[in-house]
C-alpha cells in the first residue's frame, strides 16, 4: 500500500499531497526520509569517522534526485522542502537519542557542533530544542515552523513567506521572536 | 498564566516587543521600567526575553552536525560474492549505491571497488538497455578515468560495476592536505581536462564532475570516478523515480542548460571543469556561498557572473601575470551559453597548459593589454627603457580598466572604453613598434608617447564618472605618467612643469575619491605615494623646506596604513624610496648640521630594516632586492661622506654584489646593468682613497665600457648618456692620475662629446649644464697633467662660465664653482700668473669655507678646503714675498687635516699631503 506504483511520478505526488491528497503525502514522506538517510549515510563515502552534515544541503540534494526539474515549480519545491524539513528534524533527533541512550544513561548528550571552518564550536542540544520547539508550537504553530523550515530545510526567509504565504515582514518578525523565546527556554 | 503556557500571553508579550526592539538601550530601558511599575511578572518576562538578545544561544542556521555512522548495525558483507570477485568490506556508501572493497577470487593482489548500485531490480530488457552504456565504459582506458574492470547483475537483479581501487584521496582533501603550489594544480587540471576529452572522443559525457567524483591517487594521478554513472542509473531508474533529463545529482556542479533541463552535452562537462578550476585555485565556489542555497543559488548559476579570481584574496600564490589569463579561462568555461565555451575540454587543458607554458592563451577576448604584456615582456630590449615604463603603463591602465569589478551594467561602458583601449593600444603597438626601433628611447619619441598616454587618460576619465575603481585606476596612471614626465629617480624626458600638472590631476582624482565611500585605506596609500612624488618635485625646484615638509607627510600616511597594509611588499618599496628619498633630501640640505646627517642616516636605516624584514620572507623579490641594493649604496656614500673609506668600499662592494645578482635575474634589463656601472664609478674614488689607484683605473675603465655599451644599444637614452658622462668623468680622472694621460685624451673628448650632446637635447636642464662643466674640468685637469697650464686655464674657464649661474641652485652646484676657481688658480700659478692665482684660490677658499659653516657634518667640503689651502699656500709661496699669506694658508690646511686625525678619518693622501705642508712650511 505504501509502495510507488509504477508510472506514479514524485511530482505528481506532490502536486497531490499539495492539494490535501492524505495518501499522497503517506506515501512520499517515507520516501523522502529515505533518501535523506541514504544522501546522509552517502557522506561517509570514502572517509572514516565523523562527518558535517549540512542539512540544507542535503535536502536541497534529495530533492534533486527525487522531483524531475522541468515539471516543478517553485511551489513544488518550496512544499517538498517544508516536508523535508519535518523529515530531517526527525532524522536528527531519532540520531541523537540513539547516541544518547549508548550512553551509561546519565542525561542527554551534547552532539558537539562544530564548523569546517574553524568558526568556535558551539555546544547546540539538539535534544532540548527539539522539545522547546515542540512546545513553541503550542503557543504559535507558524513561528515553530518557520525556525523548522530555516534550520532544517535552509530555506530563506523569503521563501518561507511564499511558502506559509505571509508578508516577509510577518516572517522576519516570526523569526526574531522565536528565537527569543527558544532561547530563553534553552537558557533554563 | 505565563508565555511558556498561554498563547495569548506571548501574543501580548510580542505586542510589547515590537515596541521595544527598536528603541535604543536608553529608552528600552525606560520604557521597561515603566512597564514594570505596573505589571511586575510582565516587566519581569520581557526583561528576561530581552535578555537573550545578546545570548546568541540560537544561530542563524543549525550549525554543521556531526554524525557518527547513521545506522549502529553495520552491514557484515565480508564474503559475499559478485561475480568473480570476493568482498573484503564495505568501504562506504556512495551517493548511488554501496561501495565495497573486493578481490578477485584466486588472485588476492587485485583489488577493486564493487559499486553496488540503488533502484529497482533490472529485468532484461533493462539489462540489454544498459549493455550500450556499459561497454562504452568499458572501452575506457585511460589513466585519468577509473577503469571499468566488470560489471554484472546480481541474482536479485540488482546491477553492480566493477571498478578500478584508487587508493587516496579526493580532491577537496587533497588540496586541503597536501596543499600544492599553483603550478601543480594546474597541471594536474589539465590532466584531468585530457581525461574529460578522451571520453568525449567516445562519445561519453561525465555529467557529474566535482571534486568529491575526482580522486587524487597515492602517486599523484587524478582519476575521475562515477564516469557516466550518472547516466547508468537514470537509464536503470526511467521506470521507477523519473528524472530529469541529465539532471545533475549536485546542484551547485550543475550547468545552466542543466537546470534548465535542457540536454547535456560536451560543454556541459567544460562548465563543471571550469566551476572546478575555479574551486582548485581560490577554495570557493565562484556561485554558492553560505548564504546562498537553493533558489538563489540556481539563479547565480544560470545568471550572474562569479568574482573575477584576480579579486579574490585567497587565491592561491602564482606569478601576476597568470592571474588574469587564469581568469579568462575561467570565464570561457563557465560561459553561460554552452556554445560560447570552449568547444572541447581539450582546448581548455590546452589554454592551462598555455599560463604554465608562458605563451598565449586562445580564450577569446585576449585583448590588446594581454597582448601587449606577453610583448612588453619579451622584447623589452626593443623598446628600451622608456618605451617599457610606458608600454607597462598603458597595460597596467588596460589591464585595471577591464578587470576592475564593473558590474553588469557597467559593463556597457568598459566594453566601449575597451574598443578606444584597443584602437590605442593597437596603434601604439604597431605604429610606435617601428618608430620605437629607429629611434629607440629618442627625446621627441618619448614626448610623443607620454602625449598619446595623457590624451588617452583624459578621455578615460571623461567617462570615469561615479566608477571608483576606474577613478582609482586613473590616479596610478596619472602618478606613472608624473613620474615618466619629471620623476628623477627613474627614466623620465625632464619635463618637470608636466609631471607636476599629471601630479596634479592625480591628486584631484584623490580628494574625489575621499568624497565616495571608497576604501580610505586605499586612499591613504595613493596620496602618501603621491606626496612623496609632489616633495620629490619640491626638491628639484630647490623648495627644500616644503620638500621635507611633504615628504614627512607622506611617510606619516604610510605609517597611518592598517599594519596588513603596510606588510604588502609594494607598501614596503615604496615606502623604502620615500625614506632613501627623504633622507638624500635631508643629507644634501644646505644647512645640513650633523643632526641633518643623523636624520637622514636614521630614514636610511629604517628603509633598510623595512626591506630586510620583508625579505626575509620574500628573499627572491627583486622589487625587494633592488631596494637592498639602494641601501647598501647609501651606506656607502655615508661612509664616504664620513671619510672612512674602509667601510665605504665594504658597502659599495655589497651594492655591487647585489646588482649584480639582480642582473643575473634578468640579463635584458638595461636599468640594472646602469646601476652597476653606476656602483663601479662610486668605488673609484673609495678605492682610489684608500691607496688604490690602479684599482681605481680599472673600475673606473669598466664603468665606462658598461655604460658605452648600453648606450650602443639605446643611443638616445638620458639616463645611459649621463652614465656615460660620469664613467668618463671617472676613467679620465684616474688615468691622469696615475699618470696615464694619453689613454686619457679620447676619455675626455669623449665626455665632453656625450655633454653637449645631452644640453643641446635639453638647455633648460642644469645637470645637463653641469655635467659639461665637469667635462670640461677634466679636459683641465688633463691639459695640466700635461703641463699645458695656458689650455688647462681656458678649459677650466669654459666650466666656470657654466656654472657661476647655478652656485644658487645647490650647494652641489656651488662646490663644482668654487672647485673649478682652485683648479684655474693652481694652472695660472704654475702658469706663472700669480696675482691672478691667488685671486682665484682665494675666492676658492672663501667660498668653500661659506659651504663648510653651511654643512658642518659633511667632510669632504672641509676635505676640498684643505686642498683648497694647501693650493693657496703654494701659490702664495711662489711669491717670495707672501710667505706669512703662505704659512697662514698651509696651517688651515693642517689644521684641517689634524681634524681629521683626531676624528680617525684621515685618509691616505691627505695625510701625505699634510707632511708635505709641513715640510715646506719648515723649510720657509
Amino acid at each position: 500500500m505504501n509502495t510507488v506504483q509504477p508510472g506514479d511520478t514524485i511530482n505528481a505526488q506532490l502536486r497531490s499531497a499539495r492539494s490535501g491528497d492524505a495518501s499522497a503525502l503517506d506515501r512520499m514522506l517515507p520516501l523522502i526520509y529515505d533518501e535523506l538517510k541514504r544522501i546522509a549515510r552517502g557522506l561517509m563515502q570514502r572517509e572514516r569517522g565523523n562527518h558535517t552534515l549540512q542539512t540544507t544541503a542535503l535536502v536541497h540534494e534529495a530533492y534533486l534526485r527525487m522531483v524531475a526539474q522541468h515539471s516543478a515549480d517553485l511551489g513544488d519545491r518550496l512544499y517538498f522542502f517544508s516536508l523535508a524539513a519535518t523529515m530531517m528534524r526527525r532524522i536528527l533527533i531519532n540520531h541523537a537519542r540513539d547516541r544518547a541512550a549508548q550512553k551509561r544513561g546519565d542525561g542527554v548528550e551534547l552532539i558537539s557542533l562544530s564548523a569546517v571552518e574553524g568558526v568556535v564550536a558551539v555546544d547546540f542540544d539538539l535534544i532540548r530544542m527539539h522539545d522547546a520547539l515542540d512546545a513553541l508550537a503550542l503557543l504559535d504553530e507558524r513561528q515553530a515552523r518557520v525556525i523548522e523550515l530555516k534550520f532544517f530545510a535552509g530555506l530563506e526567509l523569503a521563501e518561507i513567506a511564499e511558502l506559509l504565504d505571509v508578508s516577509l515582514a510577518t516572517i522576519k518578525r516570526d523569526w526574531t521572536m522565536a528565537r527569543l523565546w527558544l532561547s530563553r527556554e534553552l537558557a533554563q | 498564566m505565563n508565555s511558556r503556557s498561554d498563547p495569548a500571553t506571548w501574543r501580548a508579550l510580542q505586542a510589547e516587543l515590537d515596541v521595544l526592539l527598536p528603541l535604543s538601550a536608553a529608552d528600552r530601558a525606560a520604557r521597561l521600567a515603566a512597564i514594570g511599575a505596573d505589571d511586575v511578572a510582565q516587566g519581569a518576562e520581557l526583561a528576561s526575553l530581552l535578555a537573550q538578545l545578546d545570548a546568541e544561544r540560537i544561530p542563524e542556521a543549525l550549525p554543521l552536525t556531526f554524525l557518527t555512522a547513521l545506522d549502529t548495525a553495520e552491514d557484515d558483507s565480508g564474503g559475499q560474492r559478485f561475480g568473480h570477485f570476493v568482498v573484503q568490506a564495505c568501504i562506504g556508501r556512495g551517493g548511488s549505491g554501496v561501495v565495497y572493497r573486493a578481490y578477485r577470487d584466486g588472485d588476492y593482489a587485485q583489488t577493486v571497488a564493487i559499486k553496488l548500485l540503488n533502484g529497482a531490480r533490472i529485468d532484461a530488457a533493462g539489462v540489454r538497455r544498459l549493455q550500450h552504456e556499459r561497454d562504452m565504459l568499458a572501452r575506457m582506458d585511460h589513466p585519468g578515468i577509473v577503469r571499468l574492470v566488470d560489471s554484472g547483475i546480481t541474482d536479485d537483479g540488482r546491477h553492480f560495476l566493477v571498478l578500478e581501487h584508487v587508493d587516496g584521496l579526493t580532491w577537496d582533501r587533497y588540496l586541503i592536505e597536501r596543499a600544492p603550489p599553483a603550478p601543480q594544480r594546474l597541471a594536474m587540471f589539465a590532466a584531468v581536462c585530457d581525461a574529460v576529452a578522451y571520453a568525449h572522443q567516445r562519445l561519453l559525457v561525465h555529467r557529474d564532475i566535482k571534486p568529491g567524483n575526482l580522486m587524487v591517487s597515492t602517486d599523484g594521478t587524478p582519476k575521475l570516478l562515477d564516469y557516466g554513472i550518472s547516466k547508468l542509473l537514470e537509464e536503470q531508474d526511467d521506470s521507477t523515480l523519473t528524472r530529469d533529463f541529465g539532471s545533475s545529482l549536485t546542484p551547485a556542479y550543475a550547468a545552466p542548460e542543466q537546470l534548465r533541463g535542457e540536454p547535456v552535452t560536451t560543454a556541459t562537462d567544460v562548465h563543471a571543469l571550469g566551476i572546478l578550476l575555479y574551486e582548485t585555485l581560490c577554495g570557493a565556489h565562484p556561485y554558492r556561498t553560505d548564504e546562498r542555497r537553493g533558489e538563489a543559488l540556481r539563479q547565480a548559476i544560470m545568471n550572474e557572473s562569479a568574482t573575477a579570481l584576480i579579486a579574490l584574496p585567497n587565491l592561491v600564490a602564482m606569478p601576476a601575470a597568470w592571474r588574469s589569463d587564469l581568469d579568462r579561462i575561467v570565464a570561457m568555461a563557465l560561459d553561460k551559453d554552452p556554445q560560447q565555451r570552449y568547444a572541447s575540454a581539450r582546448e581548455l587543458g590546452d589554454d592551462v597548459r598555455a599560463v604554465l607554458a608562458g605563451k598565449p592563451i586562445r580564450a577569446r577576448r585576449a585583448t590588446a593589454g594581454y597582448l601587449l604584456r606577453r610583448f612588453a615582456g619579451r622584447h623589452r630590449v626593443a623598446m628600451g627603457i622608456v618605451a617599457t615604463s610606458l608600454v607597462l603603463l598603458i597595460v597596467t591602465t588596460i589591464a585595471a580598466v577591464w578587470q576592475s569589478r564593473v558590474a553588469a551594467s557597467e559593463r556597457a561602458l568598459a566594453e566601449r572604453r575597451f574598443e578606444d583601449v584597443h584602437r590605442f593600444a593597437n596603434v601604439m603597438l604597431f605604429d610606435y613598434q617601428e618608430g620605437i626601433r629607429k629611434l629607440a628611447g629618442s627625446l621627441p619619441m618619448q614626448q610623443r608617447l607620454v602625449a598619446d598616454a595623457l590624451r588617452y587618460l583624459e578621455s578615460l576619465r571623461r567617462d570615469a564618472s561615479g566608477n571608483q575603481g576606474l577613478l582609482a585606476d586613473l590616479v596610478i596612471a596619472y602618478i606613472k605618467v608624473g613620474d615618466l614626465q619629471g620623476n628623477p629617480y627613474g627614466p623620465n624626458i625632464g619635463d618637470l612643469e608636466g609631471a607636476a600638472r599629471s601630479y596634479g590631476e592625480a591628486q584631484s582624482l584623490i580628494d574625489t575619491l575621499r568624497i565616495t565611500a571608497f576604501d580610505s585605506n586605499a586612499i591613504g596609500a595613493m596620496q602618501a605615494r603621491l606626496w612623496s612624488r609632489l616633495a620629490e618635485l619640491r626638491h628639484q625646484a630647490g623648495e627644500l623646506d616644503a620638500a621635507r615638509d611633504i615628504f614627512e607627510r607622506s611617510l606619516s600616511a604610510f605609517a597611518a596604513l592598517p599594519i596588513e597594509m603596510q606588510k604588502q611588499t609594494d607598501a614596503i618599496i615604496d615606502r623604502g624610496h620615500v625614506l632613501d628619498h627623504y633622507g638624500d633630501l635631508l643629507g644634501r640640505e644646505s644647512g645640513a648640521s650633523l643632526n641633518h646627517i643623523d636624520a637622514a642616516r636614521k630614514a636610511h636605516a629604517e628603509a633598510r630594516s623595512l626591506r630586510e624584514v620583508a625579505l626575509k620572507s620574500h628573499p627572491e623579490h627583486a622589487g625587494l632586492r633592488y631596494g637592498r641594493y639602494q641601501s647598501e649604496l647609501r651606506d656607502g656614500e655615508y661612509w664616504i661622506g664620513q671619510n672612512d673609506m674602509k667601510r665605504a668600499q665594504t658597502a659599495l662592494l655589497q651594492a655591487f654584489a647585489t646588482i649584480t645578482s639582480l642582473v643575473a635575474t634578468d640579463t635584458e634589463d638595461v636599468f640594472y646593468r646602469y646601476e652597476q656601472a653606476l656602483v663601479h664609478s662610486r668605488l673609484v674614488p673609495v678605492q682610489e682613497a684608500m691607496g688604490h689607484l690602479d684599482t681605481s683605473v680599472s673600475s673606473a675603465l669598466q664603468a665606462l665600457a658598461t655604460t658605452e655599451t648600453m648606450l650602443a644599444r639605446d643611443p638616445g637614452n638620458d639616463m645611459l648618456r649621463q652614465a656615460v658622462s660620469a664613467s668618463c668623468g671617472w676613467a679620465a680622472k684616474q688615468l691622469i692620475k696615475a699618470g696615464r694621460t694619453d689613454e686619457a685624451i679620447p676619455v675626455v673628448a669623449r665626455q665632453i662629446e656625450v655633454n653637449q650632446l645631452w644640453l643641446a637635447t635639453a638647455p633648460d636642464n642644469p645637470e645637463a649644464s653641469f655635467a659639461l662643466s665637469l667635462a670640461y674640468r677634466r679636459r683641465g685637469e688633463l691639459l695640466e697633467a700635461r703641463r699645458e697650464y695656458t689650455g688647462a686655464v681656458a678649459s677650466h674657464r669654459q666650466a666656470l662660465n657654466l656654472q657661476a649661474p647655478m652656485v644658487v641652485q645647490s650647494p652641489d652646484f656651488a662646490l663644482g664653482h668654487a672647485l673649478t676657481q682652485m683648479h684655474i688658480g693652481r694652472n695660472l700659478a704654475a702658469a706663472g700668473a700669480i696675482e691672478d692665482a691667488r685671486v682665484s684660490l682665494q675666492a676658492a677658499t672663501s667660498a668653500m669655507t661659506q659651504l663648510v659653516a653651511a654643512n658642518p657634518g659633511a667632510a669632504r667640503y672641509r676635505e676640498y678646503l684643505a686642498e683648497a689651502w694647501a693650493q693657496l699656500a703654494e701659490a702664495f709661496w711662489r711669491s717670495p714675498i707672501a710667505t706669512d699669506q703662505a704659512a697662514r694658508a698651509a696651517q688651515s690646511a693642517i689644521a684641517i687635516w689634524d681634524h681629521f686625525e683626531r676624528d680617525g678619518v684621515l685618509a691616505l693622501p691627505s695625510a701625505a699631503r699634510r707632511e708635505t705642508l709641513k715640510a715646506q712650511l719648515a723649510l720657509r
